[in-house]
């Protein structure tokens, strides 16, 4: 499947093509993942590979994730967000920070191994928070 | 004396003065999930909610103790789910409007649409920035497709008191309907 490219914000920022390289390179290292979202803070995606169908929706609930996990850890005084993930019976989404204009989603079935995800998706969140700065 | 919680929802479009309205009546400090607007409507504002916002109001009176809590929704409609979601138990919603900019009372029309098709609990629509724009509210009403029972309230939701008069509004509509849970 190709990456592909936002539509939402009408032109493509510059950084698009290393973001997707990002999300590529998160397809390759982590098995069982089903979709990786990159979007903006205030939910409209940047890269994605997603089907085309559902990828506006997903952007906006990466954001809502992502936006309420911030105030929650804000709320108990946990320091900085990080991510949050959640888990149904039959798989994941698991959202990260990646600076403070963007978010990492990423979909993966249950038997996903949630430690490699982390891994993989923790560096790449950080990568994209340095090509957005 | 009755005392009531009564759980009121605040939609309407992007930038119509949702979160504004509730940091105005709350006496908590809002819970707010604020992010910064990425896209052309950033000419709009700058900052938008993604998540919700709640606030709480408690209204008193020798016969009513009544606590409002109060759920902003975000107003694109790319998060109308989570209409759906804040909606879960509502006893009433106030559709906010900018009266200023009447290019936007279509989207209001299709989030009133969105609320009244899931739901018939009690709604109240608000015309924001009425002072400013004096305009008649019947134009408004016409676009939303109200006949002449539908409630349209005049305010300005940076205002207090004038936010306040359009919860209470509200409250007497859901306890006209009596279907508050009484404590």
């Amino acid at each position: 499947m190709s990456v592909q490219e936002l539509g939402a914000r009408g032109s493509a920022p510059e950084e698009t093509p290393a973001i997707q390289q990002t999300i590529s390179e998160v397809r390759r290292r982590a098995p069982d993942v089903s979709g990786v979202m990159v979007a903006t803070s205030d939910g409209l995606p940047l890269a994605h590979d997603l089907p085309p169908d559902n990828h506006l929706q997903t952007a906006a609930m990466a954001a809502t994730a992502v936006g309420l996990s911030r105030r929650i850890v804000e709320t108990f005084g946990h320091g900085g967000f990080e991510e949050a993930v959640v888990r149904g019976r039959d798989g994941y989404l698991v959202v990260y920070s990646a600076g403070p204009r963007a978010v990492l989603a990423v979909l993966a079935s249950g038997e996903a191994n949630l430690g490699l995800l982390h891994h993989v998706a923790r560096r790449a969140a950080s990568h994209i928070s340095e090509l957005l700065v | 004396m009755e005392v009531v919680t009564v759980k009121l929802l605040v939609a309407g479009p992007f930038a119509a003065g949702k979160t504004t309205l509730i940091s105005a009546i709350s006496d908590i400090p809002v819970v707010a999930t604020e992010a910064e607007v990425s896209d052309e409507t950033r000419a709009t504002k700058l900052n938008t909610t993604v998540s919700m916002d709640y606030g709480k109001l408690t209204v008193a009176d020798d016969d009513l103790h009544a606590e409002l809590l109060m759920f902003g929704t975000p107003g694109q409609e790319r998060f109308s789910f989570m209409w759906d979601v804040l909606s879960e138990g509502m006893d009433g919603y106030v559709l906010l409007t900018d009266l200023s900019r009447p290019e936007t009372f279509a989207e209001a029309r299709s989030i009133l649409d969105h609320f009244r098709a899931m739901s018939d609990v009690p709604f109240v629509v608000a015309a924001n920035r009425s002072s400013s724009h004096p305009e008649p509210l019947s134009a408004l009403a016409d676009a939303l497709g109200l006949d002449q029972d539908g409630v349209v309230v005049p305010c300005e939701a940076v205002d207090r008191e004038s936010a306040k008069e359009v919860v209470a509004t509200m409250l007497l509509e859901v306890l006209s309907r009596e279907e508050v849970m009484v404590e």
